[in-house]
Formats: C-alpha cells, structure tokens, sequence
C-alpha cells in the first residue's frame, strides 16, 4: 500500500455516565490508522466498570473514512450488540455518511447531528 | 495458361480445406482440457515411457503440440502431473505431429473422401453426440487430407506458371531466406508439420528444391519460439513454462537442423534428406523423415535438459500469487466418492476463493488507499479457473453421489459456487468501471464509496462464512437489507447530472447496478 498520507488523532472523553463511553476522531479513519483506533476504543469501552453499553464517536473533524476505517466500528457494533448496547456516530461529514448508508452500517448505528444530542438521547 | 489458371484456385482452395480441417481438429479437441480428460491423462502418462507414448499418440491425431501443452498444463497446475512428466510429453507430441509429413508421400484421395463422408455423416446422429470430440477430429483430418488432395492436383501445372517460378528461385538464392520464410509461415500457420506437408508436397511436385524445404523446415521452429513470444504474455504459470519449453526446444532443433543443412552446403557434406538416400525413399517421404528426425530433437532436449527443466522455467517464468490461487489446495481426487469429505474440502475450497474477493476491488480504492502488486486481470482470471475446478468437482462428487439418493447438500454448495463465480465477475466489473473514472470528481467519489461499501460487506461475510456467531449473521443481515430506496435516489441524481459528464454518468449508473447485484448475491451466499 503507499505510504500513509494523513493520521488519526482520538480524543478520550472523561466519561459522561455509567454507561457511555465517549470518543472523538479526527483526520483518516483507514487500514492506516485501523489498528490505532481500535485501541482507543477498546481502552475507552474498557474503562466503563461493568462494561459500556454505548459509544459515542464524534466524527465531526474525521475527513475520511475507508472500508478499514468501518471495520473497526464494525468490532464496535459487535462488542455492544449482544448486551443491547449501540453505537453512535455524532456529526459524520457528508462522503462518511453517505458511506455508513451505502455499506448498510446505517441499520446498526445511530447517526446525531451533535454530541450534546447523543449525549441526552436515550438509550 | 489456362491449366495454371485453374490450378490456382484448386491450389488455394487445397490450402483453405487443409487449414480449415486442422483448425476443426483443434477446436475439436479442446473439450479434452476438462477435468474429467486431465484424470484419464494422469492416469496414463504415469512412467515417462507412457508418457512418451501418450504425447505421440496425441500429437499425431491433435498435429498440434500447443494442444498437447494446453491439456497438460491443466493437470500441471491442479496438481496431478508434475512438470517434468508433462516436458517429457510435449517433447514426444512434436514427434508425433511429424505423422503428417509421411501423408503427403501416399495416394488419399479415396482415403479422404471416406473418412470425409463416414465422419461428416457420423457428426449429423444424435446418438453418436458423447463422441463428437473424436468424430470432429476424423472430420478434421479428412479435410486435411483432401485439401492436400487438391494441392497435389494444383502442383504440376503451377510448376510452369511464370509467378510461381519467381517465388521459388528468389527462395533459392538464399538459404537464410528460405528459413526464414519458414520462421514467418510458422508465425503465420501455426502448425509446422501442416507447412512441412505443404513444403513436402510442393517439393515431390518439383515446385521447390528439397535443400529449401530443409531449411524452410528447419526455420518453422524459429517460428514457433517466436509464436511463444508473441503470445506467451496471454499465459500463465504451468501453461506459460510448457509455452516457454515448446520454444527452447523449438529454438534448439531449428539451430540443430538449419545448421546442418547450411554447413552440409558450405562443405559438401551431406545434408539430413541426402542421408537417407541408400533407403531408396521417394523424394517426399525421405523429406518427412526428415521432418521427423527434427521432430526427434524435442525429446532430446528434454533428454539433454533432464531433472534441470523445470528449475529452469520456474526461474524463467515465475509464479505469481494470483496463479497459485488458480490451484486448488484442499480438492482431493479421493474425496470425490466420499461426500461428507468432499463437501468438507469444497467448504475450505471456497472459503480460501472468498478470502481472495475483496482483492478485487483493490484497483478501484482511490489514490493513498490502494495497496500495491496484484494484477487484477489475472487475480479474476484465477479465481475464476479456481470456480471451475470446484463446479467440476462438485459436478462429479454430484454424479457419484446421485446414487446414493441424496444430493441436496452437493446441490446447494453448487448453488453458492454459482453465486461466487458471479459474485467475481460483478466486482471485477465494477472496479474496473470505478477505476475507468476520472481521479478527480463526484463520479470516482461514489464509484469508491459504493467499492468501499462493498468491500466491508464482503469482509462481514467472511465473518459469517468462517463460522461466525449468530450475532455476525445478524449483522449481514441487518447491511445487507433491501436498499432499493438508496439506489433510486442515487439514480435520480445521476439523471439530473451532479456526477459530470454523459459517460460519467452513465458509469455511475451501471456501477449502481452492479453494485446491487452484489450485495444481492452476498444476501444469498450468507443465506440471509
């Protein structure tokens, strides 16, 4: 693959209840920046006692997304999934969401338009 | 003057019956690549004497070594023949295509027209359908045999045409000319024991000097090294090296006879036809022995080469990944009577062909993103050879299997090989369509969100395929629900043109559709 042409940043929110864990990304979500990524969320959802029962992903500055970059929200669904649990995408840019619907993860994710709006959604 | 003038048109249409006979054995015989024909081969090319025999005999009746190649690369590359027997038997068919020099040197007009008329016959019966590889192949020949029929006929009066001479002596001038000539005929026939027959035959009718058909005779192998370079780039792995052998050796007799035949000129030793003249031969059969002699040289090389062949053509043409996976790795010929066993390694079979999808789509990732090294064309070419390997296995596991009762398992994984092999030919189509898009612009945006969205869709297969949890399957489910609303809105804003050009447009559109398709056809294989 050619060399990688931008990184992700992860911001870990101080977590907002019992049940939520919250995380920002910015830059590229791709087989670059995958396994990085999939660290910051674990070590998120991890640090939820009990377990989280939802992730929230502000997804306002992340310019792009890959079907890589997907997968890893894909683990993410499939960690929550089984308890009831979801994730939510806050803010995705057009090109991402237009992926998320087009790939089908639509109908395993929710999509807010602002964190405060995740945030106070119910569960 | 009129006996020339209707001798030409009975010389060309001798010619055009001859090549359109070898043209029908060929097609005739290429049913013979199945999987079925490369059991049989296997079977009987065990010891490298059967394996002798087997590529005379085939050479005679195919009079075409690539066809020999081409049955036995099949075997080569699914495993059940190694390289070297397969060398040893090529080397043998080009002796045995030497059988047609010796036509030329007897009378076949009643011959010909028997055959012609049983075969012809024969191919009309319904009945007789299971052999019509073989009957084609007699039809063939028969053609074969009366366009030299008609050949013969053409050749005296031709002698006294004014053209004819022309030709004939500018070739004399030169020894290097009349062998090169041969190379180009080569080239341009593709069959040098036909050339060496119409040589052999122009020659008893004093047409042409017998040092100029041994020298047009000898160059026909520089033609066929020539051949293998011109069209060898449209073969891969075990085809290609046998390709590659066929021309070394091919490269090796030529230079073998033409030098003998320029050095016996040059120091009036005797050339390979003179050597043949205390046998009292008529002048056309002591040529096809020479013909044969220079066919001779095949195995010879192979002799000379030995064990250090294929060492050789697998440093001169190595194999690239995307052939390896054209092999099958877990399909045993034993497993075909078993049916639990079968149905298991064809499971494993298209799991490792399902791995190798997503790679398809790499060519179509935008720019940053797409990893480097495959060659696409090939990569769906081999999963596509792959797809038939297992449809023929599972055909014949299927056929075994129908009389124990039983065969709805056999059935619905041939069904699923069904929707893989689609399933291939959709993506290839479609990053390719992604691909033709111009790099900048809302058109390549869409075709590399809809190759994306694919790619994770086909990864959460895999999840599924490779035993996932209930929970993997759901989620297929969940992405892969109807989407005819999306597609439709995606098609009304290629209609109203927000993706550039007409062409533009219209790439979106049939990138849509087939991107659809494939999602449909993951649903299906997932069983969702």
């Amino acid at each position: 693959m050619s060399s990688p042409s931008a990184t992700l940043t992860l911001h870990l929110h101080p977590r907002a209840d019992d049940k939520t864990a919250v995380l920002s990304l910015a830059g590229r979500l791709d087989a670059f920046t995958q396994t990085q990524a999939e660290e910051g969320i674990a070590r998120q959802l991890d640090a939820v006692p009990g377990g989280a029962l939802r992730l929230i992903l502000d997804c306002s500055a992340l310019e792009f997304v890959s079907s890589a970059g997907l997968r890893v929200l894909l683990t993410a669904v499939r960690r929550l999934k089984p308890a009831g649990g979801q994730v939510i995408l806050c803010a995705p840019r057009p090109a991402v969401r237009h992926l998320i619907e087009l790939s089908g993860m639509g109908n395993l994710l929710r999509t807010c338009d602002t964190l405060e709006q995740a945030l106070h959604s119910p569960a | 003057m009129n006996s020339v003038n209707q001798a030409l048109p009975q010389f060309l249409g001798g010619l055009v019956l001859f090549f359109l006979g070898l043209d029908w054995v060929k097609s005739s015989l290429k049913g013979l690549a199945s999987r079925a024909m490369r059991r049989r081969t296997q079977a009987m090319v065990r010891s490298p004497v059967r394996a002798s025999l087997f590529g005379i005999g085939f050479g005679a009746v195919s009079q075409s070594a690539l066809a020999v190649a081409m049955v036995l690369a099949g075997a080569v590359t699914t495993g059940l023949l190694p390289l070297g027997r397969a060398l040893t038997a090529v080397a043998w068919a080009n002796v045995g295509t030497a059988a047609l020099g010796f036509l030329a040197a007897i009378n076949l007009n009643m011959t010909a027209l028997w055959i012609l008329g049983a075969a012809g016959l024969a191919l009309r019966q319904r009945r007789l359908s299971r052999i019509k590889p073989l009957l084609g192949t007699l039809f063939g020949i028969a053609f074969m045999l009366y366009g030299l029929v008609h050949l013969k006929r053409a050749a005296e009066p031709l002698q006294a045409s004014a053209s004819f001479a022309i030709v004939t002596s500018a070739l004399s001038s030169s020894y290097l000319l009349a062998f090169l000539t041969g190379g180009l005929l080569r080239l341009i026939i593709q069959s040098s024991s036909g050339i060496s027959v119409i040589l052999i035959t122009l020659c008893g009718r004093g047409l042409l000097g017998p040092e100029l058909v041994l020298m047009a005779m000898a160059g026909t192998g520089l033609g066929i090294a020539g051949s293998v370079l011109l069209f060898g780039r449209n073969l891969q792995g075990e085809g290609l090296r046998i390709a590659y052998w066929q021309g070394l050796s091919s490269v090796f007799s030529s230079l073998v006879m033409g030098g003998w035949c320029g050095l016996a000129q040059l120091t009036g030793l005797p050339n390979a036809q003179q050597l043949t003249l205390p046998l009292h031969l008529s002048l056309e059969t002591s040529l096809a022995l020479v013909f044969l002699m220079q066919m001779l040289l095949y195995p010879v090389a192979a002799w000379l080469a030995g064990h250090r062949a294929p060492l050789w053509l697998a440093r001169l043409a190595p194999e690239a990944a995307e052939v390896s996976l054209a092999r099958p790795h877990y399909l045993t010929e034993g497993a075909v009577d078993q049916p639990t066993l079968a149905l298991e390694e064809v499971r494993k079979e298209q799991l490792r062909l399902l791995k190798a999808v997503p790679s398809l789509l790499d060519r179509a990732r935008l720019e940053g993103q797409r990893p480097a090294g495959r060659d696409p064309a090939l990569l769906a070419e081999s999963l596509a050879a792959l797809g038939s390997e297992i449809t023929a296995f599972l055909t014949e596991a299927l056929e075994r299997d129908e009389e124990a009762g039983d065969t709805r398992e056999h059935l619905a994984a041939l069904q699923r090989q069904q929707c893989m092999d689609e399933l291939v030919s959709q993506l290839s189509l479609l990053a390719a369509q992604a691909e033709s898009l111009p790099a900048e612009g809302p058109a390549r945006q869409l075709a590399a969100t809809l190759v994306d969205s694919t790619d994770l869709i086909l990864h959460q297969l895999l999840a599924v395929m490779e035993g996932g949890e209930a929970i993997d399957r759901e989620m297929l489910a969940a992405m892969t629900q109807d989407r005819g609303d999306q597609m439709e809105g995606l098609r009304h804003r290629a209609s109203t043109g927000q993706f550039g050009s007409a062409r533009e447009q219209a790439s979106v559109l049939y990138a849509a559709t087939l991107f659809e398709r494939s999602v449909y056809l993951i649903r299906r294989l997932a069983g969702c």
